[in-house]
């Protein structure tokens, strides 16, 4: 009973800071739509290519153009010669994706077996810019490779019976390499890639944002509650309350349950927003979302009243939450994916807390997977859990 | 004299503080720390991934009179050394036992090479397909594999129509098929192949990329360097409006109103608050400009294009935080309301999502509703060499939102402090 006046003093006290709860509930959702529109695929995903041809007429370069213009991933904007000076400034102001220059003097070099090489302009930070440079190069080393089929093939049978006129020459280069160019068009082979996944909705950049904002502001929101008893220890409201029939243990347990409690909350809105609104798989698994909740509150919790313990004034409560909230957020992946980060940091992200919790919900969210998928993540959780608990325990300060 | 005083007052307070130190100098490094750890790879050339753990289950089948296998050689250039830092690569004999393998987290991709591939790559017509099974959590690693496999498959039908080409014109001329020959120009066409592949120790090129920005130092890695413009921003931001916070604690300590009862005029307190909190963000530009310079080898561009960014960010953030604190009425409200208004302002300004390569332009176009996208606009364009003609737009909006900043923030606090 008196735990339970301790955390609806500790409620009343929050929900009265109407501007703290505003941020507690409106930031995460602002958060996750943010982050899950700008990861999430464009409708029209072709790159466009500006194409200055100054190669002119020769087979080469004309079969290279249209080989640019047949790819799904690309749409062509062809240049006139005198609109080659300010390409750079175009792509530079994102006009094009990239712009590709056929340099004079192109199709005769890849015939002479010396290519030279093709002029692009692209972000190569950029991954719109790097996958336009993919497909350039893709489509460039086809129609040179139809054109090295063609020499090879003219060559070992001039070995045999020479050509009776540089003419009849051409013509065989010609018909070799339109063939092996319609050999690249009807290509036997094929690759295709498979996710593998029981989940029979397609990823969308909510399964990144949702698992990961959810994370991030779950060690966000403990600033409130960690700010609340340091408060309540520098206006002696904790010598006070220790003067009550509450013991140190209902107290401590009234602060940890309400951090727990405001966690959760936050952890439940943002679930049912996932679900509801953004189309995510919460609910097919919804023994393991429950339990994974709960474990990531927990860890939270622990993380508040540890933070609370070791720290005596409210500044450095903001600081050490916000380290943490940082720390935890991007080493665990909570930001981005670790598949992108270097060895180094992807090594460490998965030895951390927030990394199990964000693996837990994409197990259910992303692979399809059911209520035991989580359970070695929650266990992990709930083990760094308890030990922040033992140190907190020990560590705090009543007076 | 005694304002001098005022300013050196709160400034020793500040720094005596670990938490103001803490978020003005310690933060924004550590987390381009972070991102540097991350993504620091990318600088140096390489992918910048941690190696994809790949496993192969080739159920290629040899052909009858044609040494070579496709799955062999898609295994023995997936395996090599120039692809080393890219694939773990392993084999195992089935497709359960690699599912199994991706399902238990031992594996991120698994390639599977079908029966017919050697068939379908060396003579027949008839489809076959190879599949990338992988982690529907991974995004970027099937691509990337899928991206060298065509390349792999592109050169097996080059060498496929050397080939033909070579037998069919002969044959034509009425010589007879020479199985030698086809080896011949298959290995002239793998040589051609190589010498266009610089992993393969070629030194031909097909394309020519080139950047359209030019940024000061190539030694800069771009994707870091405005990594750690936002984060400067975001904390210079912060800066200012934990450096107004003084005027709300001393408000509630009582030493704003003894202030106030001495003969210092009134305006000459809010003055000196404002000095000293302009002096604070001074200090922390450059503090974080240079370590930056040293710690991250980035080269934020031009010296006077530098400043001008700097002054621009300097004068706003010291506006922005004045105002900003001149809306909240205690000390308890303080953290979630700084912490929630710069991080959606800056969220918003573009702060956040300045590294993400693929970002729509309207989020770039939104960025400049806020003062944070326009001190990055102006950062970014110090980082391209752009010159300072180019900056004296961003300028010109940071100085005058600056203006509004202090104007409006300090009719509020004289209202309130009256």
């Amino acid at each position: 009973m008196r735990i339970l006046t301790i955390i609806a003093k500790n409620l009343l006290q929050i929900s009265r800071d109407w501007k703290s709860s505003l941020f507690l509930v409106a930031m995460p959702i602002l958060f996750t739509v943010f982050f899950g529109v700008v990861t999430a695929q464009p409708a029209e995903s072709r790159l466009t290519l500006a194409v200055l041809n100054a190669a002119g007429g020769g087979s080469p370069a004309v079969e290279l153009v249209k080989a640019l213009g047949d790819s799904p991933a690309l749409r062509l904007i062809p240049l006139a010669g005198d609109e080659g000076a300010g390409v750079e400034e175009r792509v530079r102001q994102g006009e094009w994706n990239a712009a590709l220059i056929v340099v004079p003097g192109w199709s005769e070099a890849a015939w002479s077996g010396q290519p030279i090489p093709l002029q692009l302009v692209a972000e190569s930070s950029n991954l719109q810019g790097q996958a336009a440079t993919a497909a350039v190069q893709s489509a460039a080393k086809r129609i040179l490779g139809a054109v090295e089929a063609a020499r090879l093939a003219a060559e070992f049978l001039e070995v045999r019976k020479p050509f009776a006129d540089t003419a009849a020459r051409n013509v065989f280069l010609q018909g070799v390499m339109a063939r092996s160019l319609a050999q690249f068009a009807t290509s036997p082979l094929s690759v295709e890639t498979v996710p593998m996944t029981l989940s029979t909705k397609p990823p969308s950049g909510y399964a990144q944002a949702s698992p990961g904002i959810m994370v991030q502001f779950a060690i966000f929101g403990l600033l409130t509650s960690a700010t609340l008893l340091v408060m309540e220890r520098k206006t002696r409201t904790m010598a006070r309350l220790l003067t009550t029939p509450a013991t140190r243990g209902e107290v401590l347990l009234g602060h940890g349950l309400t951090i727990f409690l405001v966690t959760f909350l936050q952890e439940l809105l943002l679930v049912l927003l996932g679900q509801l609104v953004f189309g995510l798989s919460y609910f097919s698994a919804p023994g393991g979302t429950l339990l994974l909740m709960v474990s990531l509150a927990l860890w939270t919790t622990s993380l508040g009243l540890l933070i609370g313990a070791l720290v005596r004034a409210e500044e450095q409560v903001i600081l050490w939450g916000l380290a943490a909230m940082f720390f935890f957020s991007a080493l665990g992946g909570a930001w981005f994916p670790l598949e992108i980060a270097g060895p180094g940091f992807a090594a460490i992200g998965r030895w951390i807390p927030t990394s199990w919790a964000v693996e837990g919900f994409q197990n259910i969210i992303v692979r399809g997977l059911g209520d035991a998928s989580v359970l070695l993540p929650s266990a992990i959780l709930l083990g760094v859990a308890a030990l922040f608990f033992a140190i907190a325990v020990w560590r705090f300060r009543y007076d | 004299m005694l304002l001098w005083e005022l300013v050196w007052k709160d400034l020793r307070r500040m720094f005596r503080s670990p938490f103001a130190v803490g978020m003005a100098f310690i933060a924004p490094l550590f987390i381009t720390g972070l991102l540097v750890l991350a993504f620091g790879g990318i600088s140096s050339g390489s992918s910048g991934m941690s190696a994809i753990r790949l496993v192969v289950v080739d159920l290629d089948q040899m052909i009858p009179g044609i040494v070579a296998k496709a799955g062999t050689i898609v295994t023995q250039v997936l395996s090599a050394p120039a692809l080393s830092s890219l694939f773990r690569v392993s084999a195992v004999s089935n497709e359960e036992t690699a599912r199994r393998m991706l399902s238990g987290r031992e594996a991120d991709l698994a390639l599977i090479l079908p029966a017919d591939f050697s068939q379908a790559a060396f003579i027949g017509d008839a489809q076959t397909r190879l599949i990338i099974l992988h982690d529907p959590t991974l995004q970027v690693s099937p691509q990337i594999l899928r991206s060298i496999v065509n390349d792999i498959l592109d050169n097996f039908l080059g060498s496929r129509s050397a080939v033909s080409g070579a037998l069919d014109a002969l044959q034509a001329e009425g010589f007879s098929p020479d199985p030698a020959l086809a080896d011949q120009v298959v290995q002239r066409y793998l040589v051609w192949v190589n010498s266009l592949t610089p992993s393969a120790g070629g030194s031909g090129q097909v394309l020519e990329t080139r950047s359209p920005t030019q940024p000061v130092s190539s030694k800069s890695n771009p994707f870091l360097a405005l990594a750690m413009a936002g984060m400067m921003i975001y904390f210079v931001f912060y800066s200012g409006a934990a450096a107004s916070l003084s005027i709300l604690h001393e408000k509630e300590e009582g030493t704003l109103a003894r202030l106030f009862v001495t003969p210092v005029a009134k305006a000459a307190v809010l003055g000196g608050k404002v000095l000293s909190a302009l002096l604070l963000l001074v200090i922390q530009v450059v503090v974080l400009l240079v370590s930056s310079s040293l710690l991250f080898g980035i080269s934020w561009g031009f010296p006077v294009s530098v400043v001008l960014a700097s002054v621009g960010l300097v004068a706003c953030a010291a506006g922005f935080g004045l105002f900003l604190m001149s809306w909240v009425s205690s000390s308890r409200q303080v953290g979630t309301v700084m912490g929630g208004v710069l991080t959606i302002t800056a969220m918003v300004g573009g702060l956040f999502t300045v590294s993400i390569p693929n970002m729509p332009k309207a989020f770039q176009t939104a960025g400049l509703s806020m003062p944070q996208g326009w001190a990055l606009q102006a950062f970014r364009l110090s980082l391209n060499g752009e010159g300072v003609l180019p900056e004296l737009l961003p300028l010109a909006v940071l100085l005058a939102l600056a203006v509004v900043f202090f104007v409006w923030g300090l009719a509020r606090f004289r209202r309130r402090l009256a």
